[in-house]
């Protein structure tokens, strides 16, 4: 009866704890590495959280305790594994020779004491390759129990063990695939990029042309650069850049801000950062990292007026305007490149605004701008400003939405009003039901549509009693999600 | 049962040798100096006190091994941190703390007390790696130290 309490307990407190998205980092071969295993996983969390990767991301450290030498025996039989499975480097295996490959490792650390693998030394010498995959497995496993999900970040020989450990989840049942976790391999040893996402310097000499010899990890894919990156950068231009010799410690070159990729021009640890964000954001995290910024505004007036939004960061290709024009048909907006947004107009109210929409201007990541942003188109206002309020201040005592076909906001107010309105945000409203009062203390705006979660202000100077009283603030209402 | 054995010895040590300084520091007059040696429960290295090098059978014959002075760190670990790293020996001996709290601790390290322990694991100087690969010498101490891990989120650490 106890036992059952417990387990009662042990069940509610898992539901009721916040689903989190762990970042995991699993580190490399530890003795003998420049950075101990606890440096590199505090390394890799800051240059996260300088490259975009919010400090409200949760991250861990999975430590691997061994070195090269000690996971020899079971890095063996793993490669021998993966080189049945995937002979020819650099072609793309299908989704069936994955799983099988995955299968057969995970089966290989299920039965610790027999191999079927040919040439594989398996047995005892499995030793503590295999007490920390089981471990690795394991703490996965209670992640996704506790309703958690991971981005398992490898490095090296890293890699290894969470190919191994994904094997023995996959094998053991704990999974049936990979929807709640995701994996980003960096200098990787391993042969499989579980979830497509790795970052492997050309120039790496461990993993490429070290004497040990990784035949089959997966090919280079990061030309690197450094100053002007106008090409890519030999060894001793890296290394004069800080990089070590190998190119190939995360701290000294993976996480580098002064080596870039050829192809991006980006920074390497923000490639990573790239990666790792994807990762969240496929797995529903959120924004994850810091807000992009709009760093210019440029109008252009003429026969076909247009305004050029820049940014201080890639963006996603998607955007949201609102305002007092008609876009250009066939090319109401576009992105001129990642960080450039173009929007075009057939005609423009002078004295109007355009709205940029935050969520509808998200960098690569996710992560919205911090806020709407108003332009205001070049000439004089339409309307000229109303006057100063003259009477006591007006209160709204309710706002009511009624859904339906024809959606409708009912705004009541404390005191007789004038019939005037002023009212912007997320919605069409019906043509003929814009806003009407059908009593004086009753206003009413029936919409064509709305945007779930979007919003509609009440504007305070556009609400004024009969004795010329205003809102004392804007009056913001957001439209139900669903 | 190894301790008490390994006490037992040392006491017998200690017994002979005083008696064989006896008898061959007899005879003549003068003052006899007074003992210098460390007694034989702890010895000296890079001027830090620690206990000796534990017999290799009985220190492997537990999941805590040998602590002689009870501080909390297996003594073949702390020699070889006074060994490695005496300028930060005392950070390197938390984070070996902690560590050996994971592996057969009678109470587990507190959140605080981890993530005090991974912050000082973070500076190279005290060569965390080493500390844990001594502390994780078998298969049965690393399957201790996995099970009983408390996996805690990284910690903002001061520079």
């Amino acid at each position: 009866m106890k036992r059952l309490l417990w387990a009662c307990l042990l069940a509610l407190t898992a539901l009721m704890a916040r689903a989190e998205t762990y970042v995991v980092y699993v580190n490399g071969a530890s003795a003998g590495t420049a950075s101990s295993t606890s440096q590199q996983a505090l390394a890799f969390k800051q240059s996260m959280n300088r490259n975009g990767i919010g400090a409200n991301v949760p991250f861990r450290h999975f430590p691997i305790v061994q070195s090269e030498t000690e996971s020899a025996f079971a890095i063996q039989c793993q490669k021998i594994l993966s080189q049945q499975a995937f002979p020819l480097r650099g072609v793309g295996p299908s989704t069936s020779q994955y799983t099988a490959y995955l299968q057969a490792l995970g089966k290989l650390y299920e039965s610790p004491t027999t191999s079927t693998v040919t040439h594989c030394a398996w047995g005892p010498g499995v030793g503590k390759m295999g007490i920390a995959t089981t471990a690795l497995a394991d703490t996965l496993k209670g992640y996704l129990q506790a309703g958690h999900k991971a981005v398992v970040a490898g490095y090296s020989q890293g890699n290894y063990y969470v190919e191994a450990a994904i094997g023995l989840m996959l094998s053991r049942g704990d999974i049936g695939d990979l929807s709640r976790l995701q994996v980003v391999n960096i200098a990787s040893l391993a042969t499989t990029t579980l979830s497509g996402r790795y970052i492997n310097a050309t120039l790496d000499q461990i993993v490429y042309t070290g004497p040990t010899g990784w035949p089959h990890s997966l090919p280079g894919n990061q030309e690197l650069c450094v100053g002007a990156c106008t090409v890519k950068a030999s060894i001793p231009e890296l290394v004069a850049a800080g990089a070590d010799p190998s190119v190939h410690f995360v701290i000294d070159t993976y996480l580098n801000e002064s080596i870039k990729v050829l192809a991006s021009q980006q920074t390497l640890p923000k490639t990573i950062a790239n990666q790792v964000g994807f990762a969240l954001a496929e797995l529903g995290a959120g924004p994850v990292g810091a807000a992009p910024t709009i760093t210019q505004l440029d109008f252009i007036d003429g026969n076909t007026a247009r305004l050029v939004v820049s940014f201080d960061a890639n963006m996603k290709p998607n955007y949201w305007t609102t305002g007092n024009y008609v876009p250009r048909p066939g090319n109401p907006g576009s992105w001129l490149d990642l960080r450039k947004f173009v929007i075009e107009f057939d005609s423009y109210t002078p004295g109007g605004s355009i709205t940029l929409v935050a969520s509808g201007f998200q960098s690569e990541a996710g992560v919205p701008i911090a806020a709407d942003r108003v332009f205001t188109f070049p000439g004089a206002a339409p309307n000229p400003p109303p006057p100063a309020p003259t009477g006591p201040a007006v209160h709204i005592t309710a706002m009511t939405y009624v859904p339906g076909a024809v959606p409708r906001l009912e705004v009541d107010f404390d005191t007789d009003m004038q019939p005037l309105y002023y009212t912007t945000g997320n919605y069409v409203p019906l043509p003929g039901k814009e806003g009407y009062w059908p009593t004086p203390r009753k206003f009413v705006i029936e919409f064509q549509s709305v945007i779930p979660g979007g919003k509609i202000t009440l504007n305070a100077s556009g609400f004024r009693s009969l004795l010329g009283g205003a809102l004392l603030e804007d009056k913001v209402f957001t439209f139900p999600n669903s | 049962m190894a301790r008490i054995q390994r006490w037992a010895l040392s006491g017998f040590v200690l017994a002979a040798s005083v008696a064989l300084v006896a008898a061959c520091g007899g005879g003549g007059g003068g003052t006899t100096a007074p003992p210098t040696a460390p007694a034989a429960n702890t010895s000296t290295i890079n001027g830090i006190n620690v206990p000796p090098e534990p017999e290799a059978t009985g220190n492997a014959a537990t999941l805590a091994g040998i602590d002689t002075n009870t501080n909390g760190v297996r003594d073949d670990v702390e020699r070889s941190i006074a060994q490695n790293t005496p300028q930060t020996f005392a950070d390197a001996m938390k984070v070996a703390k902690v560590v050996q709290q994971q592996v057969a601790g009678a109470t587990a390290p507190t959140p605080a007390e981890q993530a005090e322990a991974f912050c000082l694991a973070a500076r190279k100087a005290t060569q965390a790696d080493t500390i844990e690969s001594t502390t994780l010498d078998s298969d049965s101490r690393l399957q201790a130290f996995y099970k009983n891990r408390q996996d805690i989120n990284l910690p903002e650490c001061q520079p």
